[in-house]
């Protein structure tokens, strides 16, 4: 996949990448009032990042964005997630129960708080891994 | 109870087609020689289960178990939701066939690097 | 009146795949799939579950078909010249068997969206009827993931990155020069 030549897709992408973007936050940060979470939210970012390596430049993005790097994103994820939950040992309760956490706010608050670190945490490890997969299918052969 | 009763047919709609849609995906992964064509049913068997387990959990005249922001109290007995087991399990589902399908479809480009075919009794022979 | 809506939609998800069967030409399958997939999430939506529906939207109509299009590109568009074109005795039978055998379980079970069909029961619900309270969450289903059935959430972790190190161990092995060509 060469740099992408047609004016009009290269000029909607950059566009359009932005917005995606924005949608994505939205829908991480919205997943406990509405429809969303991390995961969906990691799918959309994604899907962003694709149309950007699909309408402009592959090179230039697996520059950016390594295997290594995006290996790293994605094992950052996923060990936060487990860390949350040993949080929850640690202040005395179980696995992944964050009531017991040592926070200055009601229980309400606090399982708020975990629950977004936790939907954070998947949008990261499902946005480093999905992309890896991408940038390995596409780019395996220099 | 009566099979042929329109009412009980009609009644379970969802399912019939989720078990024909898992028939098609089943033929698809049996029958087609391709490797690519087998994923699809793959994809289409998974679907289906997904409209099964969902249709499991929705409830007639029920709305999304999704409370209206600011009432901190349980909703009363008179608001119908849809139960959000079935889609919570569901969604972590979609993920484990996201996986698959992703490391499924590498495989086939590797094989196809490696044997120059995707027939999967070419490959048998192949092999 | 919506289940015309939802009638017509079921029966364009069988037509499509039966034509995402039929085809020849995989990339004209692959978009097939998309198609369908998204046309199963409005069906998601109108059975009361929208994060499975943005789920499938998300994933079944962006990154499945994004994945597909790759391989073929990475492949070959056409299938090979075989013989399975003409219906098969034996998948057939083993298919009917099977969905047969779905059918009489089927046959069951409560009607669908009955209101004490054993799924859609919502007295005795903990996550309905406490899930707010708890957590301080307005949408169950994150509730759910994140909290009560969070162990899961670490499964599905676990298998995401299973598929990155399986991905890692059979790519970049080949980029540096590892390669056993016959």
């Amino acid at each position: 996949m060469t740099m992408n030549d047609d004016l009009i897709v290269r000029t909607v992408t950059r566009r359009m990448i932005p917005f995606l973007l924005l949608f994505g936050a939205y829908i991480l940060l919205h997943g406990h009032i509405g429809a969303g979470g991390g995961f969906q939210a990691g799918i959309i970012i994604t899907s962003a990042i694709i149309l950007a390596a699909i309408g402009g430049d592959l090179k230039e993005i697996r520059s950016a964005l390594s295997c290594r790097t995006l290996f790293a994103i994605g094992a950052v994820g996923s060990v936060g997630i487990t860390l949350v939950g040993i949080l929850g040992i640690l202040a005395g309760g179980w696995f992944f129960q964050y009531g017991s956490l040592p926070l200055p706010y009601s229980q309400e608050i606090i399982h708020l708080i975990a629950i977004t670190c936790v939907e954070i945490g998947i949008g990261v490890a499902v946005f480093g891994m999905m992309f890896l997969i991408f940038i390995a299918i596409a780019g395996g052969e220099e | 109870m009566n099979i042929i009763d329109p009412g009980f047919i009609l009644g379970h709609y969802n399912y019939w087609v989720a078990i024909i849609l898992i028939m098609i995906g089943l033929y698809t992964m049996i029958a087609k020689r391709n490797l690519i064509k087998k994923f699809i049913g793959l994809n289409i068997i998974e679907t289906a289960i997904f409209l099964f387990y969902i249709s499991l959990g929705d409830v007639t005249g029920g709305i999304a178990p999704i409370f209206a922001e600011g009432s901190t109290n349980p909703p009363d007995a008179v608001i119908l939701y849809a139960n959000p087991l079935p889609s919570a399990m569901m969604l972590t589902a979609i993920v484990v066939t996201l996986c698959m399908t992703a490391l499924a479809l590498s495989f086939a480009v590797l094989i196809y690097r490696r044997y120059k075919t995707l027939d999967a009794r070419r490959l048998m022979e192949l092999l | 009146m919506i289940w015309i809506l939802n009638g017509a939609l079921l029966l364009t998800l069988i037509v499509l795949a039966l034509w995402a069967l039929k085809s020849r030409d995989l990339l004209v399958s692959a978009m097939i799939l998309s198609l369908y997939s998204f046309l199963m999430a409005i069906i998601y939506a109108q059975l009361n579950s929208p994060d499975i529906a943005l789920t499938e939207a998300a994933v079944g109509a962006g990154i499945t078909t994004v994945l597909f299009i790759l391989a073929i590109q990475k492949t070959r568009r056409t299938e090979e010249e075989t013989d399975d074109d003409q219906l098969q005795i034996g998948p057939l039978c083993v298919v009917l068997t099977i969905g047969a055998v779905l059918a009489l379980a089927v046959a069951g079970m409560p009607a669908f969206g009955s209101p004490d069909s054993p799924g859609a029961t919502v007295t005795g619900n903990l996550y309905l009827e406490e899930g707010q309270a708890t957590t301080g969450v307005a949408n169950i289903v994150t509730a759910i993931i994140a909290y009560y059935r969070s162990f899961d959430t670490l499964g599905e972790i676990t298998v995401i990155f299973a598929v990155g190190i399986a991905i890692i161990g059979l790519y970049l092995k080949k980029q540096e020069g590892f390669d056993d060509d016959e």
